[in-house]
């Protein structure tokens, strides 16, 4: 009895207080360097990888013949209910919350150099801006939200904020993010954004918004830092190629091309484009269609419409006399092949290319376009689920002096110089004919449609191809048809399996039809049904949905 | 295991001792109840002599008898007991209740109650119920029992047979679980041993809930454990079965000729190009090609025709004048229905209830150990996971065979093969120890004042292990890896350890004043929980035979977590009755819990109830008493609490009002695996306790010598300030935190019908119940709701089926068609659908009449989620040696929906056609049940409309059994008192229109369903005394 009292009176006050085991409270957070890094990193989660990639399913480049969320995007059959559109949403302001969390609390550090407290804001800056940039593109007009946000903020049921207001916030954090931003790190902190990652993004957002002078500038002071350069294994006809597999990844140490990326570590954070592109037992996830085969110019300088070198008498003679980055993104005869059985006459596997393969037999990778991906793929992993761990290339050199010769032809001021220390750079990595301003006019070519090209061309599934079709206004380009190879040229063995493909006019296969896209209404996507219900002060609707 | 035997040995050595025989002589005896309080008048019969006897007002009796005579105690309201008459002169005899009657003793909140003067809402189950049925989980075997209890989620699979208790329905958006208590202290009733249930209590209502205040409000389960009783002989008893499981239904799937016909159907259908050539159809029908162009059907593949099931039980009891005891041990083995053999269920209990009373003449100790060694065996993909064996039964092809020609798996892309996963996919074994024990002490300080203290803990140890094996898939033609899963191999260890503590202290008083007779409870408990979990893992182990972290070569990590809690709480009751016949009560709580902020953190928990039991006034006694022998009007108010969020197991829950930081994955920084930190989810320091108020009315009534019994109730439950997330908009950007913003309201109805009787050697018990509960959503905060699948909507059942309606397929006759022969619709369709739709797609109906059908404007409520009109039959029969139970269950309305690969075909890669999908749309066959196929398009089959909600109710025969006992005399001699043999069968029989391919008690599933099992079993039980 005596016991059980002392038990009873020995119950302390505070008995209820019962503090977290495993976390920090919010409070007592905010002190060290340490915690500011890992805030910092955890920032770094949304930022985009293989999605990036797969968003160029949106546009004309590839397709995966059934349907998706992205292609039923690319061809203007979808609405507010869309899967993807609401992700998006929800992961990009998921992302800005982090960032605004780090903002408001970073300067309660006090065990912490200058530098580093430089570093680590420069990086939470650069990343809103980036997640920013997202939801302008897709979206326009978004609630612009700088702050963590409690349940009972007004801003939470908040309207939209105008695209030029976000636009304003993108590029001061990037204009904060550049100053602050150390031009390399050591390779303990590899994938961290640097300098010229920030500027790049600034470059890329210019160009998306029209602001021709900020892109031209911003992409020079890229090109200024002298820290980048063309990626090139000394072999014009696999250096670009190289770049997309495990021989370019940044932490390989040999690519100074790449400015900003996706790290992908092997067990630790994997992809799975390698196998996407040529699964041994299904239809490929990416076909390239045939307007991207005919955009790559013949070896003469001349699109495929006007060069005497173009010829279509068979399947290996489309891939004679390009381009020579076409060999290096599409997988042509004779290239490496993990898709196992192609569309060869015996049922057996190739390691090799031969081509394109119909029969639905599970032997092998079926197409169904009859082309398909090389770029992007490490042939040693497509054998097995999710174990590609290549950089996802977010922005890289290329796009910059790409950047800079569009900026400079808009604003008017392109010189061939411009051009041979920008696009010929690119054509000179893999042996392509240098762009000539005086041989586009003497063919009777338009410049600009030269420059969107060779940009189509060096950036083609890196995920650009829609964004760049959004910000041309060349929005009818998705409405057309997505076709695939001449059907004639598939060998009379492989006839049977392609009888109910339908084909134009011309014979070439048609893979996707009846798309559509309508101005002003395709050029942004409609805010999600879920958002517009959770806040109806969202509303009015883009235009047009 | 040895340790559990050496001291079975040892009991049954100083239990079993030698009987001498002698003449007639005087013998006394005292006959109790349950609650060993004296019962008086019982008679006494020796059946030798036929002399009879009546026991006094202390329940002590006279008679004359030699050895081996045999003595039956009869009377009212209870079961018959025996005495056969052995050396001994002084004997004491413990009656047990009969199932429906009113003598009955009820546990109830800290103490125990006669049923004739509970006056909340509250009902028993007796081991009966339990008894030699193939009972894995207690909870399944719970299922119509007791009117208003209700079992949901359960599973077939080994090991996770449990399902989820619900008292009344759901009547929150948060944890609905009921409480449940076993022998006073919080714990999982679904691994204790059945045979260890001497009774289950369900307290429903406020009067009987409100004492457990803060955790009442789903309701409470008290489980009681056997004792051993106080002059009593040792007795020993086994029992055990061995049964058979089966399944009932599996999706009957096509073969891959008609498959690929139905895939090139479905393509051209929306204008794609057919896969498949005739060549090759032909080479399936032929068999030529059993590599690539086989004929397998993975359901039949994958799940056996049956699978053993095993349970053996042995207990010891007895006890002397002070002391008492019981002791069990039981095993359960359940094998699953899978090849590979992997899936299995292994479960020891043991417990040891010790109790000596009057120490001292002063003190009662009790102490009572449990101890569970349970193992889950299954593979290492989780079962009914999208890549687990069950559900890619569904998505692999049939053109893919198990087995190569070759002899190596059999791989044919977009699924691995789910005999394999099953098989050589590694596996996930969790173990689970954990003891409970409880010691107490009751020191009786007055003749009518005692206090008790009760210190109870429950510590658990488990552990998981993951062992994911490399699957790896050869080509036919090349030997060579065309696929591998599961590489780098990994092992990955995780341990949980948990520790419940719970102190309790009460006073009890009770006084007599001429008819005044009042009781007065009074206590203080306080609870604590502690969980940690280390895990570890490692890659790349050298082989792919040994599980073990030790030989795993790359990517070592490791984590852990850990949480707490406490509960504080003062407690009390007063009970007041006038001759028995007016009855009142008042309860209440005042419970402290951890989970909220210092202001928040307290609140009371009162109620109050009464009880009139108008069959004892003489007035009506007089007019009716001959067929009137009882009758009780019940009425019960109070509130409940609920402490749990919406959020389960995760910080949230345990410290909602915190914003806390914690560690977040993130992408690979410097190449490594890279740890972020950052807050996900929003806290609210003022978050408080959830409350539901409870109105019951009741009515207990017994006829015609209480062969004809009834009860009935009708509660309306209203739960205020719900702990839910408000639907905020997402530029939040963390999951909202849990508020205060709901109110459901919810009511029923529940009925009980007994009857019991002999028709001359034939005696016989009826029991039915009916119940049903409906709730509404009241109130919700001021968000919109988000219009999805599943809806909460003010007005409307929680969690209701929300989609379109429909007006059937379309036809021809519904379009017109453009100059180049495209389908124009003449009825209205989604924009996103345009120029794609044709006869034999399902037609929506637009609501608001504005051309479009659109997703925010054109759907509706479509049905409740909850099922309705619970009923059961309980049949009890008994002839000579023989005896027979028949237990039927049903639901008379409810919905269930069927999503995805369980229904629908060829609208994505991984759904192939059933049986039932010959009945497409086809323009030969436009009465068609199902929609035209239309190939990776999910127009028909993705959105829910009420073409899609299936009819849930049904009728199944539960359990029957036939038991035979043998005769005392033949079986006497061997010193047993009982040999019975029984065979019983669970589940035998099912009426329903549900579909065929799954179970109407798991109304909703996308496919990943293990198949519900029928089980027959053959058992023995022998008892020695």
């Amino acid at each position: 009895m005596l016991v059980l009292l002392t038990l009873l009176a020995g119950c302390k006050k505070n008995f209820l207080d019962r503090l977290p085991l495993d976390s920090i409270v919010d409070e007592s957070y905010w002190k060290t360097e340490e915690q500011l890094k890992l805030a910092v990193n955890g920032c770094y989660n949304n930022l985009k990888g293989k999605n990036v990639v797969d968003m160029e399913n949106m546009g004309d480049n590839t397709i995966y013949p059934p349907s998706s969320d992205y292609q039923s995007i690319g061809a203007g059959k979808f609405d507010f209910t869309n899967g993807s559109i609401n992700t998006e949403w929800v992961n990009l302001y998921a992302a800005i919350r982090r960032c605004n969390h780090f903002l408001e609390n970073y300067q309660k550090a006090t065990d912490i150099t200058p530098a580093k407290l430089n570093q680590y804001v420069g990086e939470v800056k650069f990343l809103r801006a980036f997640m920013y940039a997202y939801l302008v593109f897709f979206f326009g007009d978004v609630p612009l939200i700088t702050n963590t946000l409690d349940i009972n903020d007004e801003q939470v049921f908040g309207p939209r904020a105008k695209k030029d207001d976000v636009l304003a916030l993108i590029m001061n954090d990037l204009d904060s993010a550049i100053i602050k931003l150390p031009a390399t790190y050591g390779t303990a902190d590899l994938g961290r954004v640097t300098k010229g990652g920030a500027l790049a993004w600034k470059s890329r957002v210019a160009l998306f918004f029209g602001k021709w002078d900020v892109a031209a500038t911003t992409a020079k002071s890229v090109m200024d830092l002298n820290l980048y350069k063309l990626y090139s294994n000394g072999n014009m006809a696999t250096s670009y190629y190289d770049l997309f597999t495990y021989k370019g990844r940044v932490a390989a140490g040999a690519n100074k091309e790449t400015i900003l990326f996706r790290p992908y570590v092997q067990d630790v954070s994997m992809h799975n484009m390698s196998r996407e592109c040529q699964v041994p037992d299904q239809t490929s996830r990416f076909c390239p269609t045939k307007s991207l085969v005919d955009a790559y110019l013949c070896t003469d300088g001349l699109p495929v419409d006007k060069s005497p070198l173009y010829s279509e008498a068979s399947y290996a003679d489309i891939f004679k006399n390009r381009d020579p980055r076409m060999k290096q993104t599409i997988l042509s005869p004779g290239g490496t092949w993990g898709g196992q059985d192609d569309g060869d006459a015996d049922a057996s596997p190739n390691s090799s290319f031969n081509s394109p393969k119909w029969d639905a037999d599970k032997k092998g990778c079926l197409t169904g376009t009859g082309y398909y991906f090389t770029k992007y793929v490490e042939v040693s992993v497509v054998g097995a689920v999710s174990r590609d761990y290549n950089d996802i290339h977010l922005v890289r050199y290329a796009e910059i002096l790409l950047n800079y010769a569009e900026a400079k032809l808009e604003l008017g001021t392109l010189t061939q110089t411009d051009i041979d220390n920008t696009i010929n750079l690119l054509r000179d990595r893999v042996g392509m004919k240098r762009m000539s301003i005086a041989d586009i006019a003497a063919n009777g070519l338009d410049l600009k449609t030269e420059i969107h090209r060779e940009r189509r061309v060096e950036l083609a599934l890196e995920g650009q191809r829609y964004f760049d079709i959004l910000r041309w206004k060349e929005g009818p380009l998705l409405a057309q048809d997505i076709k695939g190879m001449k059907k004639s040229l598939i060998e009379p063995y492989n006839q049977q399996y392609v009888a109910t493909v339908p084909v134009d006019a011309q014979g070439y296969i048609v893979v996707n039809t009846t798309r559509i896209f309508t101005a002003p209404k395709n050029y942004l996507w409609p805010l999600p049904l879920t958002q517009t219900q959770k806040n109806p002060n969202l509303l009015p609707q883009n235009q047009g949905w | 295991m040895r340790k559990i035997l050496f001291a079975f040995t040892l009991f049954f050595t100083l239990i079993v001792h030698a009987q001498d025989k002698s003449t007639q002589k005087q013998i006394t005896g005292k006959i109790t109840d349950e609650s060993n309080q004296p019962v008086e008048g019982a008679t006494v019969l020796n059946k030798k002599t036929k002399v009879t006897t009546v026991a006094d007002n202390t329940g002590v009796f006279r008679i004359a008898a030699s050895v081996a005579d045999e003595l039956l105690i009869t009377s009212v309201g209870y079961s018959d007991a025996r005495i056969t008459v052995s050396g001994q002169t002084d004997y004491s005899v413990q009656l047990v209740a009969n199932n429906v009657s009113l003598n009955e003793v009820v546990v109830v909140g800290y103490g125990t109650q006669k049923r004739t003067s509970v006056t909340g809402a509250v009902s028993k189950v007796t081991a009966k119920v339990l008894e030699n049925r193939p009972v894995t989980a207690v909870s399944t075997g719970l299922e119509g029992a007791v009117p208003g209890l209700t079992t949901t989620g359960a599973k077939g699979q080994p090991g996770l047979t449990h399902s989820e208790i619900r008292i009344r329905g759901v009547s929150t958006t948060n944890n609905a679980n009921a409480l449940v208590l076993i022998d006073g202290v919080p714990g999982d009733m679904n691994w204790i041993n059945p045979d260890d249930i001497a009774s289950v209590s369900v307290l429903k209502d406020a009067a009987a809930a409100a004492i457990y205040g803060s955790r009442a409000s789903n309701g409470v389960i008290l489980v009681t454990t056997k004792n051993g009783r106080l002059n009593d002989k040792p007795a020993i008893t086994y029992s055990g079965y061995y049964g058979i499981q089966k399944p009932i239904n599996l999706p009957k799937m096509l073969g891959s000729v008609e498959y690929m016909q139905m895939l090139n159907e479905a393509q051209s259908n929306v204008g794609l190009p057919k896969t498949y050539t005739d060549a090759q159809i032909e080479t399936a029908r032929t068999g030529a090609d059993p590599d690539y162009f086989a004929n397998t059907s993975w359901p039949k593949a994958l799940i056996k025709s049956s699978a053993p099931q095993s349970n053996h039980n042995i207990s010891v009891s007895g006890g002397s004048k002070d002391f008492n005891y019981y002791f069990s041990y039981g095993r359960l083995n359940q094998k699953g229905l899978l090849t590979g053999d992997l899936y299995n269920f292994d479960k020891n209990n043991a417990r040891l209830k010790l109790n000596a009373v009057k120490l001292l003449d002063l003190i009662d100790v009790e102490t009572n150990f449990g101890y569970l060694d349970r193992q889950i065996d299954q593979s290492a993909q989780d079962l009914a996971g999208d890549a687990g064996p069950i559900y890619t039964a569904l998505t692999a092809s049939p053109l893919t065979p198990v087995r190569f020609t070759t002899g190596t798996w059999g791989y044919g892309g977009g699924s691995s093969n789910p005999v394999t996963i099953a098989t050589d996919g590694g596996f996930n074994k969790f173990t689970s120890r954990e003891l409970t024990g409880n010691i107490s002490a009751t020191i009786h300080i007055l003749k009518n004042l005692s206090f008790r203290s009760q210190y109870g803990i429950q510590s658990v140890n488990q552990h998981r292990k993951i062992f994911s094996r490399t699957q790896i898939y050869y080509s036919p033609q090349t030997g060579l890896p065309i696929y591998t899963a599961g590489s780098p191999n990994s092992v990955r260890d995780i341990d949980y350890v948990s520790k419940l503590q719970n102190f309790t202290n009460q006073f009890d008083y009770s006084v007599k004043l001429r008819d005044h007779h009042i009781k007065v409870l009074a206590g203080y408990q306080q609870e604590t929980f502690l969980y940690e979990s280390f895990s570890a893992s490692r890659t790349n182990l050298v082989s792919d035979d040994v599980p073990v972290q030790n030989i795993g070569t790359a990517n070592q990590t490791n984590g852990g977590d850990a949480y707490q809690y406490a509960l504080q709480s003062l407690f009390g009751r007063v009970n007041y009755d006038y001759k028995e016949k007016y009855l009142f009560e008042f309860n209440m709580r005042y419970d402290g819990s951890s989970r909220y902020l210092q202001d928040q953190r307290w609140a009371i928990f009162p109620s109050v109830s009464a009880g009139w039991r108008f069959a004892s006034e003489k007035f009506i006694n007089k007019a009716i008493g001959k067929w009137l022998n009882e009758g009780k009007l019940r009425a019960s108010y109070g509130l409940l609490g609920n402490q749990y969020g919406a959020d389960g197991p995760a910080f949230s829950e345990w410290y909602p009002y915190l914003g806390v930081i914690t560690s977040v994955g993130t992408m690979p920084i410097g190449g490594v695996l890279t740890t972020g930190m950052a807050q996900t989810i929003l806290s609210n320091p003022n978050l408080r306790w959830e409350r539901s108020k409870m109105l019951n009315i009741g009515i207990d009534l017994a006829f015609l010598k209480n062969r004809l019994t009834f009860t009935g109730d009708w509660f309306n439950k209203k739960t205020i300030d719900i702990q839910l997330k408000q639907q905020l908009p997402d530029v939040l950007g963390l999951t909202v935190p849990d508020q205060n913003v709901g109110t459901i309201s919810s009511k029923g109805i529940e009925l009980a019908l007994g009857w019991k009787d002999n028709i001359g050697p034939v005696s016989y018990g009826i029991t039915a119940m009916y119940f049903n509960t409906i709730n509404k959503v009241i109130y919700l905060g001021n968000s919109t709701p988000v219009q999805a699948d599943r809806i909460q909507w003010v007005g409307y059942p929680l969690d209701a089926f929300y989609g379109y309606l429909t007006d059937g397929l379309a036809q021809e006759a519904d379009f017109t068609k453009d100059p180049s022969g495209k389908y124009l619709p003449k009825f209205p369709i989604f924009t996103a659908d345009a120029g794609r739709v044709a006869p034999g797609d399902i037609k929506y109906r637009d609501l608001n009449k504005d051309g479009v059908i659109t997703a925010d404007k054109d759907r509706q409520v479509l049905g409740d989620a909850f099922p309705h009109h619970n009923y059961s039959f309980r049949l009890e029969a008994s002839y000579k040696n023989f005896d027979l139970n028949i237990f039927l269950q049903g639901v008379a309305q409810a919905n269930g929906y069927i999503s995805g690969i369980g229904l629908h075909a060829l609208d994505r890669d991984a759904a192939f056609p059933q049986e039932i999908h010959r009945d497409r749309w086809t323009p030969d066959n436009t009465d068609a049940w199902y929609p035209r196929f239309t190939y990776k398009e999910t127009r028909n089959s993705g959105r829910l409309s009420d073409y899609w909600l299936q009819n849930a109710a049904y009728l199944r025969l539960k359990n029957i059994q036939l038991g035979y006992s043998l005769p005392r005399k033949w079986i006497s001699r061997l010193k047993m008192e009982q040999l019975k043999f029984f065979v019983s069968g669970d589940n035998l029989f099912t009426k329903t229109k549900f579909y065929y391919a799954f179970d109407p008690e798991v109304a909703t599933t996308s496919g990943g369903f293990y198949p519900q099992v029928k089980t027959f079993t053959f058992g023995v039980t022998v008892k020695f005394k």
